[in-house]
């Protein structure tokens, strides 16, 4: 594998999207054929290259070595800004989890966009470079950069070809998470200045200039200090998740983008305040985000109960599954905020687990939508006899989803449970509750939608799935029950990862001897 | 002794040789533009030779001068690309046109370099009053006169109230140097001088359009023809501000806590109104003058801050300013047949379908204002947001970028008419002049957004 080492892998899968993008430029768009042909091929390019970041990936290193595939050059030598590519085992997963949702986002999307496609395979491989820039940046400058071009693309894809109230969610979804990542930036600032020559009243510690963020892991900010970079970026990332109450923007966008949007919305695009969290709060700071611990968890809770009664209520699928995410990504924060490795590598792994559930979830719905133009749940019922294949692949995305063992989603939620239990028994036990109630939410949901006798006639003869949306949904269900049935290759490589950041959170949990 | 004029020397001898172009019956229109560009390239690669060039009694030649000279000539050159079509269809005469573009700059040169406060003066009146004539170039418009006339006034009011705040300084100092202020006046600091400061504040915050001095933007933004509007949110105003540190970074110095308080108060108001009101305007002439009141408060956070990141925070994103505006400007003068029908948000419905360049062209200059990265907008907003975060502003940088956030809203509102609305009613002129500008602002834009260690490595601004 050394070769691996001496091509820059990553620039490589990030940017083969770019490159595609570039190419589809050049077609004319009528021919939509050519079109989705580029856009299949460079998606499916990056997703085959970041494979061997599977297999390359050298998990027993342990300390600053985790971060590896390293690209370092200068960007802007003044400020110290470095074009500075490298991931550690929880960015690796989340890599690969953006390759592969994006492949499937671009060949789910054949049939749903029917004009404009040229623009529309042009933006969803813009984004896919955004995103996983996102994820392989280990320079603030470029994180950033990668952070908010992002937006962009995600702003036009729900925007002309969203639902009814795609403007609204469309600016709505730009202004909230612009919002949150504005006052980052100031807290990127901040950070820059305590490190050089200090500001306000903090002595400067005097190095020279540097955004590298792993510089800053663990570089002891005074008390106050931390409090307000931790409440700058708190903010940014709080609404990315999105975290109670920050998650208003997320029914609607999610909603009203069409299904790849909303796939990517929720697959990818959440994960992304999660990994803020693991990247920068956490281990640039420690001490403020132990204090906040339990208005965080407190807030996380909130979440993971109000995101499920609010799902419960919902008379429309996407509106259902959008509202459950809340739920469910208040079980990853609170798996970061318990700052075990427990606590953290379920959270890393639910990260994945939540995206290719709901991410499924969205594809399905996305499938009978297609064929009904409907989301509502009360227009179906019965489809299990018109669709058996389709009720058989909701069936089990939705198991999944709920936390059924041998499925993902158990080995993820029992993970943050053990971490959580770790800290207060209540914590686990209200997080319990959340479990109970998501999977009321979904087989009561399934019930209305595939049970019952079909009593709309439109329903009767719908056409079940074919090759083609089979193959958006075959890979997650393989991952579905290899992470659900041996999960230790995934919680392998996040191992040491996992355990760098407890020891600059919570270095006396290794010293006191506690069991792992 | 000489090199340090020569720049003003061949804009002024131009500018008059233009003049009298006239007695010689000749009104060929490509004279003007072709002079007017040569004389000013020309202008811009003689800048160099004059730096510390110290000998002139007048006139300083510091990195400072050098860096806003050159983009003053740059805005002047791409103004005067921008204005072929625009003026060539009116008939109105491009010699007289090109010429009152490079007295403008003349008197930008020497608001920048002045090293005295008469010559200060001289150069702000020289820039004001072909600024006015400018403004009601297209004469026999009702708009554009009632906008001259306005500017007029008020401009020279505001002029009035330096020139007294000046003499007010003089007064308590018995000195009109601005270089060797900081020596003298140590300690002198009585109420005179101090009166006498506030009145310089409040005249230069006139010629920047910051609140509550801004009442004459809108209308003569709207007013003006439309090159001339884009002249007007650069050239005059980046040449206003690089006057304003100068004076009061050097000669204000003694009194930075008290001046600071005024500038903290206007710098909060003027990012605050300015892009709030922006949000309520159908115009888009009116929106860009509201954006641009805004972005007179990002500057100003860099003014007030005075530290290492505050004058290249001020530079760059003056520069990333003027190409996004003279770029917006392009693509508005690309829309408009006729003059003076109106500039609104809804000219803009369907240009994705009828032309994609144009729209994305107009999107990424939009982008550049709101400050999201790639854009040479975002590095002038690092550092002057960097610069308030330094100087321990912090409650301006959050209000900066909280006010970053509505300009996203109310310059979406042109992106969705651009990209989402299906309508097509426009006609698209057909240019290779507009086309030229908009290629020049568009590649200025992302080239000084993603590489911005190009222009920052040479960017070392000492005072």
């Amino acid at each position: 594998m050394d070769f691996l080492f001496k091509i820059p892998i990553l620039s490589v899968i990030t940017y083969l999207p770019l490159l595609g993008a570039i190419l589809i430029l050049f077609v004319k768009k009528e021919n939509t054929k050519a079109i989705k042909f580029i856009a299949t091929l460079f998606a499916g390019l990056s997703f085959l290259v970041s494979i061997f970041l599977w297999f390359g990936y050298d998990f027993t290193k342990e300390g600053v070595e985790i971060f590896q595939f390293i690209e370092k050059a200068n960007w802007i030598p003044s400020l110290g800004v470095q074009y500075y590519f490298g991931i550690d085992g929880i960015a690796l997963l989340l890599v690969l989890l953006t390759t592969l949702l994006s492949f499937i986002s671009v060949y789910c999307s054949f049939t749903a966009i029917t004009f404009r496609e040229k623009e529309y395979y042009l933006l969803l491989l813009i984004l896919e470079t955004g995103m996983l820039g996102v994820f392989c940046s280990l320079d603030f400058f470029l994180f950033y950069l990668f952070w908010e071009i992002m937006l962009v693309p995600m702003y036009f894809l729900i925007g002309v070809w969203g639902g009814e109230r795609k403007l609204y969610a469309a600016i709505k979804f730009f202004l909230y998470t612009l919002l949150g990542s504005v006052l980052m930036l100031l807290g990127i600032l901040a950070l820059y200045f305590y490190n050089t020559t200090g500001f306000l009243g903090f002595q400067g510690l005097g190095n020279p200039p540097t955004l590298d963020i792993l510089h800053f892991h663990n570089i002891g900010l005074p008390a106050n200090l931390q409090f307000w970079v931790f409440l700058a970026f708190f903010i940014g990332f709080a609404i990315k998740v999105p975290m109670f109450p920050f998650h208003t923007w997320l029914p609607d966008a999610h909603v009203e983008a069409p299904t790849a949007g909303s796939v990517i919305l929720a697959g990818i695009l959440l994960k992304m305040g999660t990994y803020g969290f693991v990247r920068f709060s956490l281990p640039i700071m420690p001490e403020a985000t132990k204090q906040m611990v339990p208005y965080l968890v407190t807030l996380s809770i909130i979440a993971i109960i109000y995101g499920a009664l609010v799902a419960m209520a919902q008379p429309d699928m996407k509106k259902l599954i959008a509202n459950s995410s809340v739920s469910h990504l208040g079980f990853v924060t609170l798996g970061i905020f318990a700052l075990n490795p427990s606590g953290l590598s379920g959270a890393t792994l639910q990260m994945i687990n939540h995206g290719i559930s709901t991410g499924g979830l969205f594809l399905l719905v996305g499938i009978i939508y297609e064929r009904r133009h409907t989301k509502l749940i009360n227009a179906f019922g019965g489809l299990s006899y018109s669709m058996p294949n389709y009720a058989i692949y909701f069936m089990i995305i939705a198991l999944s989803s709920m936390g059924l063992p041998a499925m993902n989603g158990f080995v993820g939620e029992f993970t943050i449970l053990i971490g959580a239990f770790h800290n207060s028994w209540v914590w686990a036990l209200l997080a319990g509750a959340g479990i109970v109630l998501g999977a009321a939410y979904l087989l009561w949901m399934y019930q209305r939608v595939f049970y019952g006798k079909i009593d709309k006639e439109e329903n009767k003869n719908l056409p079940d799935l074919n090759l083609r949306e089979k193959l958006t949904l075959i890979p997650l269900i393989i991952l579905i029950f290899w992470i659900g049935l041996y999960p230790k290759p995934y919680f392998k490589r996040m191992e040491n990862s996992v355990k760098y950041i407890v020891k600059i959170v919570s270095p006396d949990y290794y010293t006191k001897g506690e069991i792992k | 002794m000489i090199k340090g004029i020569i720049p003003s020397l061949i804009l002024t001898i131009t500018a008059l040789f233009l003049l009298l172009l006239r007695l010689f019956k000749i009104k060929k229109d490509w004279v003007g533009l072709s002079l007017g560009i040569l004389s000013l390239l020309s202008g811009i690669i003689f800048l160099p030779y004059g730096i510390s060039e110290n000998s002139l009694p007048t006139l300083i030649q510091d990195d400072l001068a050098i860096y806003f000279q050159f983009l003053v000539m740059l805005a002047s050159i791409l103004t005067l690309i921008l204005s072929w079509d625009y003026i060539k269809e009116g008939k109105w005469g491009f010699v007289e046109y090109s010429s009152l573009v490079l007295f403008a700059t003349v008197g930008m040169y020497f608001l920048v370099g002045s090293k005295d406060f008469l010559t200060l003066y001289i150069g702000l009146e020289l820039m004001a009053l072909s600024s006015y004539v400018l403004t009601g170039y297209t004469r026999g418009e009702a708009k554009a006169f009632e906008a001259s006339f306005k500017y007029f006034i008020l401009g020279a009011f505001s002029s009035g109230v330096l020139l007294y705040g000046i003499s007010l300084v003089y007064g308590s100092t018995g000195n009109f140097s601005i270089e060797n202020a900081l020596g003298q006046f140590q300690g002198s600091t009585d109420f005179i001088f101090k009166a006498g400061m506030l009145m310089v504040l409040c005249g230069f915050l006139f010629k920047v359009a910051a609140i509550p001095f801004h009442i004459w933007t809108p209308d003569v933004y709207e007013g003006a023809p439309n090159p001339i509007t884009a002249f007007f949110s650069i050239g005059p105003k980046a040449a206003s501000f690089a006057a304003f540190v100068r004076v009061f970074w050097w000669v204000f110095a003694p009194a930075s806590e008290d001046w600071q308080f005024v500038v903290y108060v206007v710098a909060f108001l003027t990012m605050l109104g300015g892009n709030l009101m922006a949000i309520v305007q159908n115009n888009v002439k009116r929106l860009l003058a509201y954006a641009s009141i805004g972005s007179a408060g990002y500057v100003m956070l860099g003014f007030i801050s005075k530290n290492d990141f505050s004058l290249k925070g001020i530079f760059y994103y003056l520069l990333a300013f003027l190409f996004a505006m003279v770029g917006i400007f392009a693509i508005i003068i690309y829309l408009n047949k006729k003059e003076y029908s109106e500039e609104k948000v809804d000219d803009f419905k369907g240009l994705n379908k009828k032309h994609p360049f144009l729209a994305f062209s107009m999107l990424i200059f939009l982008l550049s204002l709101v400050g999201i990265p790639g854009t040479a907008g975002f590095v002038g907003k690092f550092f002057l947001f960097g610069s308030a975060i330094k100087g321990g502003f912090i409650l301006l940088a959050v209000v900066g970028v909280l006010m970053s956030v509505v300009s996203l809203y109310y310059f979406f509102r042109i992106v969705v008419n651009m990209y989402i609305s299906e309508e097509e009613k426009m006609e698209i002129k057909n240019s290779k002049f507009l086309l030229t500008t908009l290629i020049i602002c568009l590649l200025g834009t992302l080239i000084f957004g993603i590489y911005p260690s190009f222009l920052l490595r040479i960017l070392s601004i000492n005072l």
